[in-house]
């Protein structure tokens, strides 16, 4: 009950604009440096990440036969971050499952990606609460599209269908990339507290890749240089214990 | 003659003692003076901030500047409204109280912590050589009243 009663108090006193005396000089500086931290990047199911999948001759090769394609997708980011100073080395993935869907009446396609990715990065810029970091980075990505004929069509890929599995046609795309990003991150006042952190980039296809299928060998599907435009927010969750190097994080920024 | 010549000295004391009242007025009036200069420290999407002392307008203070004002030697009520969507909050996110001594010269510092689940503005007092070095890579606000 005590208890209870404390933590309405602090809450009131926390809500409340009480007048400070400003007789005293006190120091407000902070370390533009991060103390050594290691944290983990989670992003929730919905609403964390976003990719604009650039895959342009499948695209063309698609709509010419009237098939619908849409490419963005959802994803969930999930990263591992270890600061010191204005350093950070990030390393993590990104993925989305059963995305990018759309259909019409003749046709259903859906996009997915995997990523899996290492960057490290240089904060640019640093303020008492965030840092603006610059990421340079490489991985691999896999993109999955999925096409579903609904009525019979005049392409090979209709055939193809009909003789297959029956459950459509599934195209993979696999290849390395390089990353740039630009990312805010949070500058904890606490190596406990809870911080996040935002980030914009783009994935560069290191070389242009066929798009494969399992089950057949299409030959005229073309093959596809693939860029990726990301934005992707995740909560950053200290990991202070294991690695705090037996000095207290406590309090440092 | 002599007439004409007292005439002359009178004018000349009267005209001293007027310079002499109005110097010591006017050195009177520095006396009850004091400087603030008010920083606000440089933030990511930082808002500008509305200043009032003795709950009168005196600036309108973007992140990353700073300004100086002269005020009267006086216990001053200072009220720091942030800046929102719509205008600036009507309920101050700062108030503090300071008095002000003459001829001093006083380094306020608003700044920004921001933590998951709050973001809040605090004002307080630090030295001039902290305040000296913080100047140097902020921009002095020369017309805070205009910049709406």
């Amino acid at each position: 009950m005590k208890k209870l009663l404390l933590i309405t108090c602090l809450t009131f006193c926390v809500q409340t604009t009480f007048c400070q005396n400003l007789a005293d000089t006190v120091n407000v500086e902070y370390s533009k440096n991060s103390p050594e931290r290691l944290t983990f990047g989670v992003g929730v199911p919905v609403g964390s990440g976003y990719m604009w999948i650039f895959a342009p001759n499948l695209n063309k090769f698609l709509d010419s036969r009237n098939i619908r394609t849409w490419n963005i997708v959802e994803s969930i980011p999930l990263t591992i971050n270890y600061q010191k100073n204005k350093f950070k080395i990030s390393g993590g993935g990104s993925f989305s499952f059963l995305d990018g869907d759309i259909s019409n009446d003749k046709s259903a396609t859906t996009l997915n990606a995997i990523i899996f990715d290492v960057s490290s990065g240089y904060a640019i810029f640093s303020e008492r609460n965030y840092f603006l970091y610059f990421n340079l980075g490489t991985g691999f990505a896999q993109y999955t599209r999925t096409i579903e004929i609904k009525n019979s069509q005049p392409i090979t890929l209709a055939s193809a269908l009909q003789s297959g599995n029956g459950q459509g046609v599934v195209l993979k795309n696999t290849g390395a990339f390089l990353d740039f990003s630009f990312e805010i991150m949070s500058r904890t006042k606490e190596a406990k507290a809870l911080g996040k952190s935002i980030k914009l980039g783009y994935r560069y296809g290191l070389q242009e890749n066929a798009w494969n299928s399992t089950f057949n060998n299409f030959t005229e599907v073309p093959s596809d240089r693939i860029g990726n435009l990301y934005f992707q927010f995740t909560f950053t969750l200290p990991y202070r214990t294991w690695f705090s190097f037996g000095t207290s994080n406590k309090d440092k920024r | 003659m002599k007439t004409n010549a007292n005439i002359t000295k009178t004018l000349i004391l009267i005209f001293l003692g007027g310079f002499l009242m109005a110097f010591a007025e006017s050195s009177k009036e520095n006396k009850n003076k004091a400087k603030l200069v008010i920083l606000h420290e440089r933030a990511f999407f930082g808002e500008k901030v509305e200043i009032k002392i003795n709950n009168q307008k005196v600036a309108n203070l973007a992140s990353n500047k700073y300004f100086e004002i002269e005020v009267d030697v006086d216990n001053l009520d200072i009220t720091i409204y942030r800046e929102n969507r719509v205008g600036y909050k009507e309920k101050p996110d700062i108030q503090a109280n300071l008095t002000a001594e003459p001829d001093k010269v006083y380094y306020l510092k608003i700044y920004r912590e921001v933590d998951y689940f709050t973001n809040k503005l605090y004002l307080v007092r630090i030295s001039e050589q902290t305040a000296k070095k913080a100047m140097k890579s902020m921009n002095l606000e020369k017309n805070p009243l205009e910049n709406e």
